[in-house]
C-alpha cells in the first residue's frame, strides 16, 4: 500500500474503522513513512480539537421557555382548527339560509301550478258550477306568469265580468219563447236560455266538446255545434276572427283546413292556447256570440231542386263573399229542411255566422220559405262582448209547409 | 419531574397521547446535545437558543408522525441541523463571525490556571472560526462525528446518506478544517 493510499484511509484509520488486518498495515506503513505519518498526527491533532471543544450549557431557563410555547401551541387551535373554526360559525347560519331558500323556492314552484289551475277553472266552475267538466280539461298554461296579486286583481275583474254575463243571459230568458214551448218541462231549465247553455259548453273547451249533450238538449238531425266547435279548434282562432270577411279565399282555407288536420295536435295546442286569455276572463265571451232566432215556414211544394248549400255556393260564388262556414251553416239547414218536410215536424238548427253575413244568410233562408218569426237579443252592453258580437248565432227553426196537420207556430218573438 | 426512567420511545408515546409534560423529560435529557449542536454550527450564543427552542417546538408539533422507526435522538438530531442550516444560511457573514469568549461559556475543563484558561479559549475560538469557515455539510458531518461521536450508521440516517458517503465525505471535512487550522498548527510548531 502506498502513500497515497494511505492517506486516503487515514480517516477511517483514525476512527478505528477499519479491520485489523487493514488496520495492521496502515500502522505498518505509517511507522515507516514520516510524511504520512505528520498527516495522520495533524487529522488526530483536528479531531481531538473538536472533541477538545467545551460543553455549553443552554441557558438556565430554556426548558421553561420551551414548554412554555409547547404548552402555548398545544392550547392553541391548529392550523385546520382556525380554519374551521369560522367555517363552524357561519355554515349553520349559510346552511340554514341556502336551506330556507330551497325550501321557499320549491313551496312557491308546487304553489305556482295550483294558482294556474284555479285561475283557469274557477271562473266557469263558480259560475256554471261544473265542476266533473272542468276537471278534465286540466291546466291551461298562461303565456306569461303573471303576479300573484295582479293575478288576483284580473280574477276579480274576471268575475265582475262573468257576472255581467250571467246577468244578461238571465235577463234573455223571456225573449226566448220558442225554447220554452218547444222542450219538455224538465229540460226548461236548461233550455230556458240556450245561448247561456251553450255558453257553458264554449267556455269550457270548445276543442274538446263532443256533441253528444247537445244532441240530447237539442231534438235536432243537424246539430252545427260539433262541426262549428271543431272547427274553432282547428283554426285556433277565436271566432269572430275566423269568420271575418276579409279572409273569403276558400283555397286558402281549405289548405289552413288541411295542414292544421296534419298538425292536430299542435293545432289543437294552438287552439288551447289561443283560448288560454279566456281562462283570465278577459276574453271568457269570445266563445258566446250573439244570438238571434229566426223561424221559416217552409214552402209547399218546394219548386226548386236545388237545395240551400248548392245555392248558397253558387251565391257566394257570384258574391265572392261567403265563407265555407256560411256553406257549412247551409248544408245542416239543408238537412234540416228535408227532414222537416219528411216528418211534417218543425226542426231547430243552430247556425253561427258572421254578423256581417246575416243578411246573405235571411235572403237564401226566405227562399226556403216565409221568414215568420225574427228576434233578436238586445245589444250587449260590455266592451269584451261587444268585440266578440261579430259573430252571430241564430237558432233556425224550420217549421214544415202548411196544412191542415202543421205545427203551430212558435211563440210570438218580441225582437223585430 | 420524576420519570427520568422512562425511555424515549414511551415519553414519545405519552406525548402523542397528549401527555405535554412527557415532552419536558425529552427536552431536558437532549436540550444540551442539541443546543451544543446548533451552538458549534451557528457560532453564536443567542442564535443557538432561538434555534434550540424552536427546534423542539418544531418537533412537538411534529410527534404525531414520529413512528418509532428510528431512534428519537436521531430524528431530534435531524431536525437540529435542518433548521441550524436554514439559520445558517441566512446569518451573514457566518464565516468572519467573531467568536466572544465570554463568561456564557462553561468549560467543562475545569481549567483553574489563568493563563491555560486563556488559551485554551483561545484554541477553541480558532477551532470554531474554522469550523464557520467550512462548507456546512462538511461542518455538519464533523460536529456529529466528532464533537457528538454519534456512529457512523446513525449519521448516515440524519444526514440521509450511506455510511460509505459519511466515511468519505467526513475524510475531506477533517482535510479541509486541517487547512483552516494551518496556521495555528505552524505557530504551534514554532512555539514548541
Amino acid at each position: 500500500m502506498n502513500c497515497e493510499e494511505v492517506q486516503k484511509y487515514l480517516s477511517d484509520f483514525l476512527d478505528e474503522s477499519f479491520d485489523i488486518e487493514r488496520s495492521q498495515v496502515i500502522a505498518d506503513h505509517l511507522v515507516g513513512c514520516p510524511r504520512c505519518s505528520k498527516e495522520m498526527a495533524s487529522l488526530a491533532e483536528c479531531q481531538r480539537l473538536v472533541s477538545g471543544l467545551p460543553i455549553v450549557e443552554p441557558p438556565v431557563s430554556f426548558t421553561t421557555r420551551v414548554m412554555a410555547e409547547v404548552r402555548e401551541a398545544a392550547n392553541s387551535p391548529s392550523l385546520w382548527e382556525r380554519l374551521l373554526v369560522p367555517l363552524r360559525i357561519r355554515i349553520p347560519l349559510q346552511g340554514t339560509a341556502v336551506v330556507l331558500i330551497a325550501v321557499l323556492a320549491v313551496y312557491l314552484y308546487q304553489k305556482e301550478p295550483l294558482q294556474r289551475e284555479a285561475g283557469v277553472s274557477f271562473q266557469p266552475e263558480s259560475s256554471f258550477g261544473k265542476q266533473e267538466e272542468t276537471d278534465k280539461f286540466g291546466p291551461i298554461d298562461t303565456p306569461a306568469p303573471t303576479a300573484p296579486g295582479k293575478r288576483k286583481q284580473i280574477g276579480e275583474e274576471t268575475q265582475t265580468r262573468v257576472q255581467e254575463f250571467k246577468d244578461s243571459v238571465q235577463s234573455k230568458k223571456p225573449q226566448s219563447p220558442i225554447s220554452e214551448e218547444r222542450h219538455q218541462p224538465a229540460e226548461s231549465n236548461q233550455l230556458a236560455a240556450p245561448g247561456a247553455a251553450r255558453s257553458q259548453e264554449q267556455i269550457r273547451s270548445p276543442a274538446t266538446l263532443s256533441p253528444a249533450p247537445l244532441q240530447e238538449k237539442y231534438p235536432v238531425v243537424n246539430d252545427p255545434a260539433s262541426p262549428r266547435l271543431e272547427q274553432f279548434s282547428l283554426s285556433g282562432n277565436v271566432p269572430g276572427e275566423e269568420s271575418a270577411p276579409s279572409v273569403p279565399q276558400p283555397e286558402k282555407e281549405s289548405a289552413s283546413k288541411d295542414a292544421a288536420l296534419a298538425r292536430k295536435s299542435s293545432v289543437e295546442k294552438s287552439a288551447v292556447s289561443s283560448l288560454n286569455p279566456l281562462s283570465s276572463g278577459t276574453l271568457m265571451d269570445a266563445a258566446l256570440p250573439a244570438e238571434n232566432e229566426l223561424a221559416i215556414r217552409l214552402k209547399e211544394p218546394v219548386r226548386d231542386d236545388k237545395n240551400m248549400g248548392e245555392r248558397l255556393s253558387s251565391g257566394r260564388i257570384q258574391a265572392g263573399r261567403q265563407s265555407l262556414a256560411l256553406q257549412e251553416e247551409a248544408k245542416n239547414i239543408e238537412q234540416a229542411r228535408e227532414q222537416a218536410v219528411r216528418t211534417g215536424q218543425s226542426q231547430t238548427v243552430w247556425v253561427t255566422i258572421a254578423r256581417n253575413q246575416y243578411e246573405i244568410f235571411k235572403q237564401e233562408l226566405a227562399e226556403l220559405g216565409n221568414i215568420e218569426v225574427e228576434s233578436s237579443t238586445p245589444e250587449p252592453k260590455s266592451d269584451t262582448i261587444a268585440r266578440l258580437s261579430d259573430r252571430l248565432r241564430i237558432k233556425v227553426t224550420i217549421l214544415p209547409p202548411s196544412s191542415p196537420a202543421g205545427n203551430p207556430l212558435p211563440s210570438e218573438p218580441s225582437g223585430r | 419531574m420524576h420519570a427520568e426512567g422512562i425511555g424515549d420511545a414511551e415519553c414519545v408515546r405519552r406525548v402523542q397521547q397528549g401527555d405535554t409534560d412527557s415532552f419536558e423529560i425529552l427536552v431536558r435529557r437532549h436540550q444540551r446535545a442539541i443546543f451544543n449542536l446548533v451552538y458549534r454550527l451557528l457560532g453564536d450564543y443567542d442564535e443557538a437558543a432561538e434555534v434550540a427552542q424552536e427546534v423542539f417546538l418544531s418537533a412537538y408539533k411534529s410527534i404525531g408522525q414520529f413512528r418509532g422507526e428510528a431512534n428519537f435522538s436521531t430524528w431530534l438530531y435531524r431536525i437540529g441541523l435542518n433548521h441550524a442550516s436554514t439559520r445558517r444560511k441566512s446569518m451573514n457573514n457566518i464565516q468572519q463571525r467573531h467568536v466572544p469568549l465570554d463568561g456564557a461559556e462553561v468549560i467543562a475543563d475545569g481549567a483553574v490556571d489563568p493563563a491555560k484558561s486563556f488559551e485554551h479559549k483561545e484554541i477553541q475560538q480558532r477551532v470554531q472560526q474554522a469550523l464557520n469557515r467550512l462548507d456546512p455539510d462538511d461542518a455538519r458531518i464533523i460536529l456529529l462525528r466528532d464533537l457528538q461521536d454519534v456512529p457512523y450508521e446513525d449519521v448516515a440516517e440524519m444526514l440521509d446518506i450511506p455510511v460509505g458517503t459519511v466515511k468519505s465525505r467526513l475524510h475531506r471535512a477533517r482535510q479541509a478544517l486541517k487547512t483552516n487550522l494551518a496556521p495555528y498548527f505552524q505557530a504551534n510548531r514554532k512555539a514548541s
